[in-house]
């Protein structure tokens, strides 16, 4: 039998903002063990593709410590362009401190987007690389930020080509996909989730959507006939526009990463303590690079503008690869996966096992796959596993504002605020009987 | 809290979505960002709100500045100045950092290639808003994996890979730099430049004063 039809769950958490270099590059560093096998940070100090240009300066990556960063960083459409300083059609990756300076003035010697993580602010993240499997090809469907990327990884096609504030049009949403061919799936989530900006609340009020508190006993509480077959993960995000019970732990900065590890330790503890976790398949991946550094060119897939899209030219590359993790008995331990991955690969994973073609899904998704996209399934072994590693005890120590003065300033900020109104004006009290936080905004 | 002022700030909660008057900066530099000790900093801001200047560690007539201007700081250590702008329910900061006698530094960027010529170039100009007058190249370093013809004024040198040259030492660091690397026989523009990754850069090492 193969892997793939041993697998009974597949948890999908999708984290926020962060590239593969700034997360998991050290683990090709010496003094971490130095994984070649692993395409990170591998001569750093000396190889040109790791040189960043601002002003003839060269700048180079550098380890940071976790906290709060002083900005945002710049990842709009325009703003990854001057990232890939695509030069002779090649993109360079040269320009992420032009980006950056460009959008903070602020030019110092150790430029943020350079910075790169090490294992003592990533230990949950070290821990799933150094027991399971990394993906070192995966990128981001989109050069650009949040919301197209999401839409991508939700959806297969590219509706919106950036982050504004606004109900998101799309087709082929993940959860209508599954449900139409009798799949059970949930959402598990912290605060409040992103789905609202579907505007599919029928969806979300419709009694799949959990709160994570309710994970571990869901899972080991479900008969087999009602546990889902799909579960989708959702982090604090640090955008919401309130927040209740919950820090903001989705990675997306200014928020610092330890609570982003905490949060991937918890869910890896719920799954791991239930005796589903010898058929399941854990997926850890951000949605796109956050304006972070990454060595390695977007790949050349070119993404049409369907009819419905809210812009008019079309994609011709990926985005930047992102940390992308994969935990389960059908994974050898530490490992890696060279294959060309994007957020697609989820929707080709799920129509294998849920349609038995892994072209099922969409023709969206079926036109990257004939550019070289593959199945996440690719990474999985025969071979089950027997062993279930601990998770590292690693207390997390950064400190975040956990209240803030600062109005609401971002697209991504007044996206949440709208969906949350428009999910009270659908359904007041199901609303606040799922997301109490909800109390705080006017319908 | 008042029913009354509850829903009037309710109302307002609109205009502070919009952001309406948020303090912004614009622009804000502290150049040379390459310096010696005892050098002048000409630091440059422009930004809308009440604005406060600091340095870490502190120099002298530092503090509350008007929106935008420029003032002359003198430096002796490495400098991050830092602006502040705060207006209403907002406050932006960014950082400007001088780095005073640094050991080296490397320069360069993304190379255009000549099929005709045969070369990969770059011309690298270093203006005193950059780097320091006083500041005078100690070594150069080609970072490259594959020789360079370095030139700066009248001094050229061919570098080998990873090589360094003399040839410019004692040299000041501004000025017009410019490098070259050859095609290899029968080399394409597009192998050459994916090999480099389109870059050219050298290392200089600074010494200030004679």
């Amino acid at each position: 039998m193969a892997a793939l039809d041993r697998i009974k769950l597949i948890v999908v958490v999708i984290m926020e903002n962060r590239s593969f270099d700034h997360v998991l590059g050290y683990l090709s560093l010496p003094q971490y063990g130095g994984r070649i096998d692993i395409d990170g940070l591998i001569n750093p100090d000396t190889d040109p593709r790791f040189a960043n240009e601002y002003d003839h300066q060269i700048y180079r990556p550098f380890p940071m410590a976790d906290g709060p960063l002083p900005h945002d960083l710049p990842h709009s459409r325009r703003e990854v362009a001057v990232q890939l300083a695509v030069s002779a059609g090649i993109p360079t990756m040269s320009g992420f401190v032009q980006a950056y300076v460009d959008m903070s003035h602020s030019v110092v010697e150790q430029p943020p987007p350079l910075g790169y993580l090490t294992p003592d602010s990533v230990f949950m993240s070290d821990f799933l690389a150094r027991n399971y499997l990394v993906c070192d090809r995966w990128f981001a469907p989109l050069p650009t930020d949040t919301h197209p990327n999401r839409v991508m990884a939700f959806t297969g096609s590219a509706t919106v080509d950036e982050t504004k504030s606004r109900i998101i049009p799309h087709r082929n949403l993940v959860f209508d996909w599954l449900t139409s061919r009798g799949v059970r799936w949930r959402a598990y989530h912290c605060g409040f989730s992103f789905f609202p900006l579907f505007g599919a609340f029928a969806h979300i009020l419709g009694g799949n959507f959990h709160s994570i508190r309710q994970l571990a006993s869901d899972i080991d509480g479900d008969a087999d006939d009602k546990v889902p077959q799909v579960i989708f993960i959702e982090p604090e995000y640090g955008d919401s526009p309130v927040h209740f019970g919950f820090v903001p732990n989705d990675n997306h900065p200014p928020v610092p990463i330890g609570p982003g590890e905490h949060f991937l330790r918890e869910v890896y503890a719920a799954l791991t303590s239930s005796p589903r976790w010898a058929e399941t398949m854990l997926i850890v991946m951000h949605d796109e690079h956050g304006g972070f550094f990454d060595h390695v060119a977007p790949l050349p897939v070119k993404t049409r503008v369907p009819q419905s899209a809210l812009y008019r030219e079309p994609f011709v590359t990926t985005g930047a690869r992102v940390p992308a993790l994969v935990a389960s008995p059908f994974v050898p331990s530490g490992t890696c996966y060279h294959g060309n991955l994007d957020h697609t690969s989820l929707l080709q994973l799920l129509a294998e096992k849920f349609a038995g073609d892994r072209r099922a899904y969409s023709d969206d998704v079926n036109r990257r796959i004939d550019q070289g996209i593959e199945n996440l399934s690719s990474v999985l072994s025969p071979q089950q596993r027997r062993d279930v590693p601990a998770a590292p005890t690693t207390a997390v120590s950064v400190s975040q504002v956990l209240q803030s003065k600062k109005p609401l300033i971002n697209e991504n900020q007044k996206a949440l605020l709208l969906a949350g109104q428009q999910l009270l004006a659908h359904d007041r009290a199901g609303a606040i009987r799922l997301f109490p936080e909800l109390l705080h905004l006017q319908s | 809290m008042s029913r009354q002022l509850f829903v009037a700030l309710r109302a307002i909660a609109p205009a502070m979505v919009l952001c309406v008057g948020c303090a912004s900066i614009d622009a804000f530099s502290a150049t040379p960002r390459t310096a010696c000790a005892g050098d002048a900093v000409t630091v440059t801001w422009v930004a809308n709100g009440d604005v406060t200047i600091s340095a870490e560690p502190a120099v002298s007539d530092i503090g509350p500045k008007a929106s935008s201007g420029s003032q002359r700081f003198i430096v002796d250590r490495d400098t991050r100045f830092t602006l502040k702008a705060t207006r209403l329910f907002s406050c932006k900061t960014t950082e400007a950092d001088v780095a005073v006698a640094p050991p080296s530094r490397e320069y360069g960027g993304v190379a255009a290639c000549s099929s005709a010529e045969r070369t990969i170039a770059l011309t690298v100009p270093l203006a005193e808003g950059q780097v320091s007058s006083a500041l005078k190249v100690s070594s150069v370093t080609n970072v490259n994996a594959r020789p360079i013809v370095l030139a700066k004024g009248s001094v050229r040198a061919t570098i080998p890979a990873r090589g360094h040259s003399a040839a410019f030492d004692r040299e000041p660091v501004a000025g017009t730099w410019t490098l070259r690397a050859d095609l290899a026989p029968g080399e394409s523009c597009e192998d050459a430049l994916r090999l480099m990754a389109s870059r050219l850069t050298f290392r200089v090492g600074f010494g200030c004063g004679q």
